[in-house]
This record gives C-alpha cells, sequence and structure tokens, in this order.
C-alpha cells in the first residue's frame, strides 16, 4: 500500500495505452501513403505546374509573351532563343514558347480527357460483362480480344486520316480503340466481387441488377480502375504525340509537341532547339506522370497490400 | 498432352481472326465508306464511267455483300485490290513484309538480348546503387517518345558525326542506293531503327526480368542449390535464369502489338522501306482499301505471333499444358 513503511514502492507505470484511433478509411489511407514517397509528390506537383500553365495558356500568350500561337513573322523566322522571344521563333516565325504552352494544353486535355472516356467505356463494359457472365461477358470479352490484336495505330490511321480530329475528338479516338485493357482489368474485378457476401446480401433484400453494379459493385472497382487510369495517361500522351507528328493528329496551325516536331524535323541543320524543345516537354511529361502513376498505384491497388 | 493444347489454342484465335476482318471492315466502312479517291475530282470522268468503276471496286453493292465478299477473299488470301492503281493488295504486303520482319525482329533480339543481363544484374544486386541506377533509366526510357529519340539520333550519329568529319551512319532507308546491298551497309542501316524500336521494349523487359528472377531467386530450389554448396554463378545461370526469362516469352507476345504500331512510326522516321510506311504513305492517299488490308494482315500476324508465344511458352514450361 502507498505509503505503508517498510513496503518498497514500485511506481508501476499504467499499461501502456495507445489513444484509440478511428479506422482510417481506405481513401485517406491510400492518400497517407502516396504522401509518403517525395519523389512521387515532386512529379505530382511538377505535373499540376504543368496542368497550371496549360489552363493559363491564353494568359500567358497575352501577358507574358505577348504573341499568339499562330502569329507569323515571316521576317524572323528561325530565331534562336533571345528576347523578346524567349525560346526563339520556328519556321514561320512563330514564338516557340507560346507554341509549346498551347501544346501543353492539347496533351494534357488528349491524356487526361482520354483516361475518363477509356475509364467509362472499359468500366461499364467489363462491370456488365463480370456481372452477367455467361454468352455475354464470352462475346464482350472476344471483342476484347480482338481490338487488343489489331495494332492500334492502324484503326488511328484508319479513323483520324478523314476525320481531322481536334483534341476532343482524338481522344474519343484513342479511347474507343484502347478501352480494351481496362475493360478486362475491371471484369476480373467484377468476377471477384461477385463471389462477395454483401453481393448476395444486397440483391437477397430485392436490389435490382442496375442497382447493385452501379451503387454497390463500381465503388469498389474504383481502385483498379484508378490504378490503371494513372499509368495509362503517360503512354497516352505518347500516343498522341506520336499521331500528331505523323500528321494524323492535331492538326497545324493548332500547335501539339508532336506536330511542332514534325514541322522542325526538316530543318535541325541550324534550329535543333526546335527539335529539342518539344520532345524534352513531353518527356519530361510523361517522366512525371508515370512516376506519379506508378507511386499512385503503390499506393491504391488493394493487391499490393 | 502439348497436342491437345496447341488445338485449343487454335481453335480460340479462329472467332478472334474473324472479329478483326470485321471490325477492320466496319471501321473503313464507317470512316470512308464509298469513297474512292480521286474519282470526284478528275473531270475527264464521264458519269457512266464513274459508275462502272464503282461497280468495279464493289462499293456500289449492299454493305453485307461486300463484307461477305471481304471475308471469303481473305480465305483465300485476296485481301482485296489498291483503290489508286488496282493491283492486289497482297502483292504489296508481301513485298513490303520481309523489311518490317528484319526491323521487328532485330528489335526483339536486341530487346532481350539487353535487357536479360540489365535485369539479372539489378536482381541480383538489389537495393544497391546499380540497382536504383538502372531502375531509373528504364523507368525514363519509358518515358522517352520513340519518334524523337529517331530524330535525336539521327542528328547525332548522321548530322553531327558527319559534320565532325568522323564516321557516321546512314539516316534512313535500308541500304545505300548507290554500291549499296552488302551486309555492312545494310546493317548500318538497320542500327538506329532497331535500337530506337527496342529501346521502350528494353525498359520495361528488363523491369520485368528483375522482378521475375528476384520472385525465382526466393524459391526453394534455389536455396537448397545454394546449400549444396553449387556456386553462385552457376545457380544463377543454370537454374535461376531459365526459370525467370520464361514469363518474358509471354510478354514479348503481348507486347507485339505495340511493336509492330512502333514500327510503323519508326518507319516513317528512318524511312524504313516496311509495311508501316506503306500503310502511312497509301493513308495520306487515302487508298482505303490498302490500308484495311494491310491492317488486317499485321492484325492476323500479331495474333501468330501470340499464338506461337504461347506454344513456345507450354514447350518451355510444361505446367501450363495440364492447367487449363
Amino acid at each position: 500500500m502507498i505509503g505503508t513503511p517498510g513496503i518498497r514502492e514500485f511506481r508501476t507505470e499504467p499499461a501502456l495505452e495507445l489513444p484509440p484511433r478511428a479506422a482510417e478509411s481506405y481513401w485517406r489511407e491510400s492518400w497517407r501513403r502516396l504522401q509518403g514517397s517525395r519523389i512521387a509528390m515532386f512529379c505530382g506537383g511538377v505535373i499540376l505546374g504543368i496542368a497550371v500553365v496549360a489552363i493559363c495558356a491564353p494568359l500567358i500568350s497575352q501577358y507574358v509573351t505577348h504573341y499568339s500561337y499562330s502569329a507569323q513573322d515571316l521576317d524572323n523566322l528561325f530565331q534562336p532563343p533571345r528576347s523578346p522571344h524567349i525560346l526563339g521563333t520556328d519556321e514561320l516565325g512563330r514564338d516557340t514558347l507560346t507554341r509549346l504552352v498551347y501544346g501543353a494544353q492539347v496533351s494534357l486535355t488528349v491524356g487526361f480527357l482520354t483516361v475518363l472516356l477509356s475509364l467509362l467505356v472499359g468500366g461499364s463494359i467489363g462491370l456488365i460483362a463480370g456481372y452477367y457472365g455467361g454468352w455475354l461477358d464470352s462475346l464482350l470479352m472476344r471483342l476484347v480480344d480482338v481490338l487488343l490484336s489489331i495494332p492500334a495505330i492502324f484503326l488511328f490511321i484508319l479513323l483520324s486520316v478523314l476525320l481531322r480530329p481536334n483534341a476532343i475528338t482524338l481522344s474519343f479516338i484513342i479511347a474507343l480503340v484502347g478501352w480494351g485493357n481496362v475493360g478486362r482489368l475491371v471484369r476480373a474485378e467484377a468476377l471477384s466481387l461477385k463471389a462477395r457476401d454483401f453481393v448476395t446480401a444486397t440483391r437477397s433484400i430485392g436490389a435490382g441488377d442496375l442497382r447493385l453494379i452501379g451503387r454497390h459493385m463500381l465503388p469498389n472497382a474504383l481502385p483498379v480502375m484508378i490504378v490503371a487510369a494513372s499509368l495509362a495517361v503517360g503512354q497516352i500522351i505518347l500516343i498522341e504525340a506520336a499521331l500528331s507528328y505523323l500528321g494524323l493528329g492535331i492538326q497545324p496551325p493548332t500547335p501539339s509537341w508532336g506536330n511542332m516536331l514534325s514541322n522542325a524535323q526538316q530543318y535541325f541543320y541550324h534550329s535543333a532547339w526546335l527539335v529539342i524543345l518539344p520532345g524534352v516537354c513531353i518527356f519530361v511529361t510523361v517522366l512525371c506522370t508515370s512516376i506519379f502513376g506508378n507511386a499512385v498505384r503503390d499506393s491504391f491497388d488493394p493487391r499490393l497490400r | 498432352m502439348l497436342a491437345t493444347y496447341a488445338v485449343r489454342r487454335v481453335l480460340v484465335s479462329i472467332p478472334v481472326v474473324i472479329g478483326v476482318t470485321t471490325v477492320t471492315f466496319l471501321v473503313m466502312k464507317v470512316t470512308a465508306g464509298t469513297y474512292v479517291p480521286g474519282l470526284d475530282l478528275d473531270p475527264n470522268l464521264r458519269p457512266e464511267d464513274v459508275v462502272r468503276i464503282r461497280h468495279q471496286l464493289g462499293v456500289d453493292q449492299p454493305l453485307y455483300v461486300q463484307y461477305w465478299q471481304w471475308v471469303t477473299g481473305i480465305a483465300h488470301g485476296d485481301f482485296g485490290r489498291s483503290m489508286l492503281d488496282g493491283t492486289p493488295v497482297f502483292a504489296h504486303i508481301w513485298s513490303r513484309l520481309p523489311a518490317t520482319l528484319e526491323l521487328t525482329l532485330t528489335a526483339i533480339l536486341l530487346g532481350v538480348v539487353i535487357s536479360i543481363p540489365l535485369g539479372v544484374a539489378g536482381a541480383r544486386q538489389w537495393g544497391s546503387r546499380l540497382d536504383h541506377m538502372l531502375t531509373g533509366i528504364s523507368v525514363a526510357g519509358f518515358a522517352v517518345p520513340q519518334f524523337w529519340l529517331g530524330l535525336m539520333l539521327i542528328l547525332l550519329f548522321s548530322v553531327s558525326l558527319k559534320r565532325w568529319g568522323l564516321p557516321w551512319l546512314p539516316s534512313g532507308g535500308q541500304e545505300s542506293t548507290i554500291g549499296g546491298g552488302d551486309p555492312l551497309d545494310l546493317l548500318a542501316h538497320l542500327v538506329m531503327p532497331a535500337t530506337v524500336l527496342s529501346f521502350f521494349y528494353l525498359s520495361v523487359w528488363s523491369r520485368f526480368v528483375r522482378s521475375s528472377t528476384l520472385e525465382v531467386l526466393s524459391q526453394d530450389y534455389v536455396r537448397t542449390a545454394r546449400a549444396k554448396g553449387m556456386p553462385e554463378r552457376r545457380v544463377l545461370y543454370v537454374h535461376a535464369l531459365r526459370n525467370s526469362i520464361v514469363p518474358l516469352v509471354t510478354l514479348i507476345g503481348l507486347e507485339l502489338p505495340g511493336l509492330v504500331a512502333g514500327a510503323l512510326v519508326v518507319e516513317v522516321v528512318f524511312g524504313w522501306p516496311g509495311l508501316g510506311l506503306m500503310a502511312y504513305e497509301r493513308a495520306k492517299a487515302y487508298d482505303f482499301t490498302m490500308v484495311m488490308g494491310t491492317t488486317t494482315f499485321v492484325a492476323l500476324l500479331v495474333i501468330l505471333g501470340n499464338l506461337v508465344a504461347d506454344l513456345l511458352y507450354a514447350v518451355l514450361d510444361p505446367r501450363i499444358r495440364y492447367s487449363s
């Protein structure tokens, strides 16, 4: 007893009790894990910066460079980087920096819009195929096999050569050809979700098919879709650049990093920076989206826990 | 049994083949419809000539008739006729196929030969600075646009080296038009396109080999081999390697469509006279039947390539033959 003489008092610490921690939601925990990777956060910041620059392209054109992306200045062709053209001019005297900034707009728009569309298409088809199974599943997956067997660029050639796409149309074209991978992934996830108890429970209280798919299976399939999307953005930017380079994507005078390269390639004997700069932009953007996408996959993939 | 697996695999491919012909046909009809290049622009053509030409090309038939003619033609190896000069599409495809095969197969070979040592080195010294550096280079290689890499290499090896008076590489074509054709000349023309095409896949495959090797090295039989006192080199190169590179076969099969698509871009950049460059030039000239025929042919090649890869995998890994 405390205070009783002769009895050594052992001050015992109370048993170590941590304060009760509220269970974290999947989203918050994944976001916290993502923040742990400094490289990923840096790349995310770079992408955000490029996005801000792209959104502000008209402002930059008006207040920073004072040139529009299509204003030709035939007295000042092939100027090297120096004032007043901060990055020089191209083969028609247009300001390179303004065109690069507008090109960022095109690339990021196509990248994100395409991913969104292919998530919509691939996700719906994958969920439907996985949920209903049977002949519908076989048919849809054969269709995916067919789409994935045809090298995409040939389909793009067929689709683009008459359509002369702009950024939005191009996104639809690429999404239409490329939803196959997402479809397969979502179908696999739907198959595994279908076997889970909550689906049986929901159906047993009378939920219809649409409600089950839309309100119950879709939110649970989101992590897989996010993972597929995060890795795809970089590749789609590369595809858009390649298509624009071939003349099958964004048409001049609208600048895209790809068509800037194809315009400049015949001049790289004397104006090499016109060929180097757009390529560096593509490389940096795709690199950062790839690194960030990999980190998103590592943080958000429920199978990697 | 390998035979039953092979037969089953071939049977599964047949619907895909039919699907490919259908999808290509649909895509062409939806975008190009019954458009025939040059027909509306020639002032010398009388209306009855236009009707006759359209009838000859078969574009005035109902859609299902055209589709049936298309599919039965493919079964006989007839991929249609060019809209520009009426020559059979298959003849053009066949004459350009060797160049594309040369480019693609060399790129695959380069990719495999370089990515295996890189991946194994990364796995052996897992977590070391070398490993991190290799992973970093792989991630960077993943992000480089192929056509830009081609232009940069041309800038360095064809333009700059020539300017500095050093031996330089030719910037385009398959062989020199004057005094060319010898193996060294062919090699000089092949080096840059093949390197550019394989670069992207190098990075993907070396990471794959690395993770596959890491997985294999943690298996029990590796531990047993080491416990028996086997030298590490033998453990790695005799036992671990042959198990870790077998999945690479399937990966290559899966990447075939991307390889062929990349080959098109590389052929355009380097002027390599292959199927891709032909499809591209004909597309710009609105010769849709040619593009449609080439697309179908290339897709059939890809399906064949996947089939070969799966069969090869079944030969290398007997477990596959009995599982499905």
